[in-house]
């Protein structure tokens, strides 16, 4: 198993180098320089047995840090400044073996008999500031832990959720088909029943006429009639049928719209709206391919520029003008520079002779403006 | 012919449309009113016309002449009554005049008349010798005017010229105009004063973010809105009113009755006042006053853009 190098770890071997080394300044200060080469093959001897310990774990650790600290006893002898480090090693040690609070105090007395004569103070400081540092590392290390036991936890959670959806999609997709399905089924057994049985019935009708052709004319004559008229109904009936069932274009143009807001919402978490007024029949489908398109583009530009929380869509069918509204609670626009979007709406909306205005005073609104053919619409009241 | 055509006109300062795309044509003989609310673009569009501003886009022709080949010609055309005051205030009221009908190329003899013709015009003739600085914010408008009409243009363009000043003035003000529509001129008005546009107007362009978004009669441009009008009448009292004769007029939809009054709702193009009046005193009710609402230019703005002219 590889040797687990926490950040609270690297930094207590950057303390022990930095107390090492100051020890090594002491001892060439206090006028020990004869026994540098001493001083430096213990500090050496301490580094390497605790880096060793850095990169093993368990038992193996815990031994070499206990040589390390060893190592660290004899150097004593050498040059009583050796024992700076010490209670960072003993701090080590008895976090390995329990987990260290208050109680490691104790530990830390451990050497004091041991100490040599005027050592006790500086003991006393360093094993202060160890206990201080090493304890603050301690409980960032545990916190640091946590949080990343938490992030594993939603990342798994994510996964799971993504999975899930990726699911409900392929659910939805088969749902849409097997909609279909239905739907073409149950169209096709109409068809069937309406037009299939009418012709059939014409047919037999027609060759009951054949047949009575040569012999008796006037009868022939009566069932082509009836052959006739069978088969007018089966096309009227399949006529009306095929006229019940498609969609107006009020249906899918609003629906459309509504479904597009849904989308937006569920992906952005932007609340959108659709509402309507006026006669929705006068809209034509090319005005509903411009209102949706130009809707689309305006919530494009919500999500890119309004920090907005929520947006309305207002379709308004007025007398001899449909006003599509698409208005957002945002942040709003003081100046309006022209892009590639504002100038598509334009464009579309110019193609069916309508203007867009955008105005950003308050919130920021794109309303596209589409004449409707009045002519048109006074045919139809008359 | 089109005293006034205007193709695609724009103007861009910076990044930001202050006219975008605009078309309209002005015929001879019309008060052509530009109406929108404040920043709609119409001063820009005006100082434009008048080549006071270069455009960054577009087309305008004065008589069919593009003003771009024919500046001189199209600056005779137009008399120009700019927003802000353009007159000396260290002048007499005559002298202002002579002045500008000067910069129009009148001598002598003919600028003196002019001069005092269009004084007499705006009503200040007898104020002819004193300092412009001495008189009222109304005077100094009206004298505004009449130093853009002494060279008698034939389009003249009023850019906001009651803004800010007394009812007395206002009305001297849109009076002078329909004179100098009625003497011969074409008038191109600008205000977001809806009632001024309404009562002066004979054709209107609707403006709003540097487009035209409406553009026609008044009637036609209520209609672009709805098709009803109200008929209101007053009653001394609504028992004795038979709901259902009056729905069986012809164009009425709906009828609404609060404390002493009907509100009838009914096809703007039907003609069936005749018709409701029958019915009233059919069924024995007094009429103590009756009128019609047809919507305004205010709500057709407002059903257009969702926002209020007065929206500053």
């Amino acid at each position: 198993m590889k040797a687990e190098q926490h950040p609270a770890e690297r930094r207590s071997i950057a303390l022990m180098l930095i107390a090492l080394a100051s020890a090594g300044w002491l001892a060439v200060n206090a006028g020990g320089s004869e026994l540098l080469p001493e001083c430096l093959l213990v500090a050496l001897l301490h580094v390497s047995l605790r880096l060793a310990a850095g990169l093993t774990a368990g038992w193996p650790r815990l031994l070499l840090l206990m040589l390390a600290a060893a190592v660290l006893g004899a150097g004593i002898a050498v040059h009583p400044a050796f024992v700076l480090p010490l209670p960072i090693i003993v701090y080590e040690i008895a976090s390995r073996i329990y987990r260290p609070g208050w109680s490691i105090l104790v530990a830390l007395a451990v050497p004091l008999p041991a100490l040599p004569d005027g050592w006790l103070l500086p003991y006393g400081i360093a094993a202060a500031a160890s206990f201080a540092c090493l304890r603050a590392f301690d409980t960032d290390g545990r916190r640091i832990r946590t949080l990343q036991d938490e992030m594993e936890q939603l990342r798994d959670k994510l996964r799971r959720t993504l999975a899930k959806l990726d699911e409900m999609e392929g659910y939805v997709r088969q749902s849409e088909y097997v909609m279909k399905l239905e739907e073409r089924s149950r169209i096709s057994q109409r068809l069937h029943d309406e037009i299939g049985q009418s012709l059939t019935g014409a047919l037999m009708q027609m060759e009951a006429a054949r047949r009575l052709l040569g012999t008796d004319r006037a009868k022939a004559e009566q069932l082509l009639q009836q052959a006739i008229r069978i088969a007018k109904e089966g096309i009227d009936r399949i006529r009306l049928t095929l006229k019940q069932w498609k969609p107006l274009p009020e249906q899918l143009g609003m629906h459309r719209l509504k479904r597009l807001a849904a989308e937006f919402e569920a992906q952005h978490s932007i609340r959108a709206s659709v509402t309507h007024e006026g006669d929705l029949d006068r809209i034509l489908p090319i005005h509903w391919k411009i209102i949706h398109d130009n809707a689309a583009e305006a919530l494009t530009n919500v999500l890119k520029y309004a920090a907005a929380s929520r947006v309305d869509i207002h379709v308004q069918v007025m007398r001899a003008m449909i006003r599509s509204v698409v208005a957002d609670d945002g942040q709003g626009a003081v100046r309006i520079v022209k892009g590639l979007g504002l100038a598509g709406m334009e464009e579309r909306a110019a193609a069916a002779g309508g203007t867009v205005i955008v105005d950003g005073s308050r919130g920021f609104s794109v309303t596209t403006l589409l004449p409707l053919d009045v002519h048109e619409a006074g045919r139809r009241n008359s | 012919m089109h005293v006034l055509e205007i193709r695609r006109l724009t103007k861009k300062f910076g990044d930001v449309h202050a006219v975008d795309q605009l078309s309209l044509s002005v015929r001879e003989g019309e008060i052509f009113g530009l109406l929108g609310p404040n920043g709609a673009g119409k001063s820009t569009t005006i100082l434009m016309i008048a080549s006071l501003l270069p455009m960054t886009d577009g087309e305008i022709r004065i008589f069919g002449r593009n003003i771009a080949e024919h500046p001189k010609f199209a600056k005779q055309q137009i008399g120009l009554v700019p927003q802000d005051l353009a007159i000396y205030e260290e002048m007499t009221a005559y002298e202002n005049v002579a002045f500008f009908a000067g910069l129009y190329g009148l001598r002598g003899k003919e600028l003196r008349s002019r001069a005092e013709e269009a004084l007499a015009f705006v009503g200040l003739e007898d104020k002819r010798n004193r300092y412009a600085k001495t008189f009222s914010g109304g005077m100094k408008r009206r004298l505004n005017i009449a130093c853009a009409i002494a060279h008698r243009p034939k389009l003249i363009i009023l850019d906001e010229p009651t803004v800010g000043i007394d009812p007395h003035s206002r009305q001297s003000i849109l009076s002078a105009v329909r004179r100098l529509n009625e003497a011969g001129s074409t008038v191109l008005y600008t205000s977001h004063y809806m009632e001024e546009v309404e009562s002066l107007c004979t054709r209107i362009a609707v403006m709003d973010h540097g487009k035209v978004i409406a553009e026609g009669t008044l009637p036609q441009l209520t209609s672009v809105v709805t098709d009803r009008r109200e008929i209101v009448v007053t009653l001394r009292e609504t028992d004795r009113v038979k709901e259902d004769a009056l729905l069986d007029i012809p164009g009425v939809r709906t009828v609404v009755r609060d404390d002493h009054r009907l509100l009838i709702e009914t096809d703007a193009e039907v003609n069936n006042l005749n018709a409701v009046i029958r019915a009233l005193t059919a069924s024995g009710v007094e009429i103590a006053d009756i009128g019609t609402r047809r919507p305004n230019l205010e709500t057709v703005f407002l059903s257009l853009t969702g926002r209020s002219l007065r929206d500053d």
